[in-house]
């Protein structure tokens, strides 16, 4: 029984596109065991977020959001494509998906220790959202990097988790 | 569709106005599929993950366990260690999982193994953490890394390390729980119309399923997925809406939230009600 079940779960796991009919295998295997088996969540990135081209003198802030819209403050000067980052989810039909994303990100100078941070992570759509009637959604991620007065010149590195959940 | 993430560039210049542009390098970063998408051990035990890369190259993923608290509105709150409760630091002392690392082919799964083992003293209840797997960004190429911007220039590569989590539930001791619906209204904006709903639970567990609306013999509408966490005792639901769904909620209308199907379709909780 439960090497059925594992076959049908790699089975599924080996290939989304065929994964209806693998999940349609297993829930003939049995009801009940098979329950948690069936769902399976898939993510794919599609673009990733750009601020573009930026001049600052003073400092100030980029905002990127997740509506594609685009502003900044302060001196700076930004250009160029400037684009929230973009995902699609892929799982179960009109099922519930939660996406949760930091406070903050820290950037850090990759030979110095200053750091700039990367703030008010936003999606679109706003909050928890359905996956559509073939079990597939997309959503955008912007946010707001914070230049400081006096930045130091210099290359900044710096990662931020997105993560997704079914509800 | 599998696509690279790259890293992006943001050139800023600090003192000049001069343009400086990086070229972004394409770099593997994995897609990724997890099944199944909910754990429930009770009492203690095992169980297994299978991570598959769906990418169209070899990709490097990170398994690790997070926290997360359920907002009123059914949003997460990441919550750090340093500000774990209670009961949320039992819940990640009493997970083991393994391995933590692993570089797979495409198309490749591979299992992951948990296990829980709630201690005696525990006071029963329900323990959760988030299983993250999240894809790890490969290493800046050293010539990336030389690509150093002129002086007084400033450039910031951000790179999503994008993942998925699901909920593990450990369950000590017998655990009840029922939840209400209250409340059907429509709600919306010029983009989006919804029904919004009240929800209350009761009892020492989550509560887990499908929210249903029939007029007549006919299903209306139908929202997979609808928890109640344990850390709340109320929350709202937003159930999408089409303008030909909206047309057919005249008159009373039946709420259910019911266990999935294939968890048996049990009957949580129903409301029969003229929606405003």
């Amino acid at each position: 029984m439960r090497n059925t079940l594992r076959i049908a779960l790699v089975g599924a796991a080996l290939s989304a596109v065929s994964f209806a009919s693998a999940a349609s295998a297993a829930t003939s295997a049995t009801a009940n065991a098979t329950a948690e088996v069936l769902s399976t969540l898939t993510l794919t990135a599609d673009s990733a977020l750009n601020f573009g081209q930026i001049a600052a003198n003073t400092g100030g802030t980029v905002s990127v959001n997740a509506d594609s819209t685009a502003a900044f403050s302060g001196s700076l000067v930004s250009t160029g494509t400037r684009a929230p980052a973009g995902f699609t989810v892929g799982g179960t039909p009109n099922a519930n998906v939660v996406v949760t994303l930091p406070a903050s990100a820290t950037l850090t100078r990759t030979t110095g220790t200053e750091t700039m941070i990367i703030s008010g992570f936003n999606t679109l759509p706003t909050g928890a959202f359905q996956l559509n009637g073939t079990g597939s959604a997309n959503f955008t991620v912007g946010g707001v990097l914070n230049v400081a007065s006096g930045q130091v010149a210099g290359s900044y590195a710096g990662t931020f988790n997105v993560s997704v959940e079914y509800q | 569709m599998s696509l690279n993430t790259s890293i992006r560039h943001i050139v800023l210049s600090i003192s000049a106005l001069t343009t400086v542009l990086g070229t972004a390098p394409a770099i593997a970063q994995g897609d990724l599929l997890v099944a199944p998408t909910r754990v429930i051990i009770n009492g203690g035990g095992n169980a297994e993950i299978v991570l598959s890369n769906i990418g169209s190259q070899a990709a490097t993923y990170r398994i690790g366990a997070e926290l997360r608290r359920m907002e009123p509105d059914g949003d997460f709150a990441d919550v750090t260690e340093a500000e774990a409760n209670t009961t949320e630091k039992a819940a990640l002392e009493m997970l083991r999982y393994a391995p933590k690392r692993i570089t797979l082919l495409p198309g490749q799964p591979q299992a992951i193994r948990l296990s829980a083992r709630p201690t005696p003293e525990l006071p029963d209840g329900e323990y959760r953490v988030h299983m993250s797997f999240r894809a790890v960004p490969p290493a800046l190429s050293p010539e990336a890394a030389q690509e150093q911007v002129a002086a007084g220039q400033l450039a910031i590569r951000l790179t999503p390390v994008y993942g998925i989590t699901i909920p593990v539930f450990i369950r000590k001791g017998r655990l009840e729980a029922g939840a209400t619906i209250a409340n059907p209204r429509l709600g919306g904006n010029a983009a989006a119309k919804w029904l919004e709903l009240d929800m209350r639970r009761t009892g020492q567990r989550s509560v887990y399923g499908e929210i249903l609306g029939k007029r007549g013999g006919e299903q209306v509408f139908q929202i997979k997925g609808i928890a109640i966490y344990p850390e709340l005792q109320s929350r709202t639901v937003k159930v999408p809406l089409t303008a030909e769904q909206i047309g057919k909620l005249s008159g009373p209308i039946r709420i259910e939230y019911r266990e999935l199907p294939e968890n048996g379709g049990q009957l949580i909780a129903e409301i029969t009600s003229t929606v405003r």
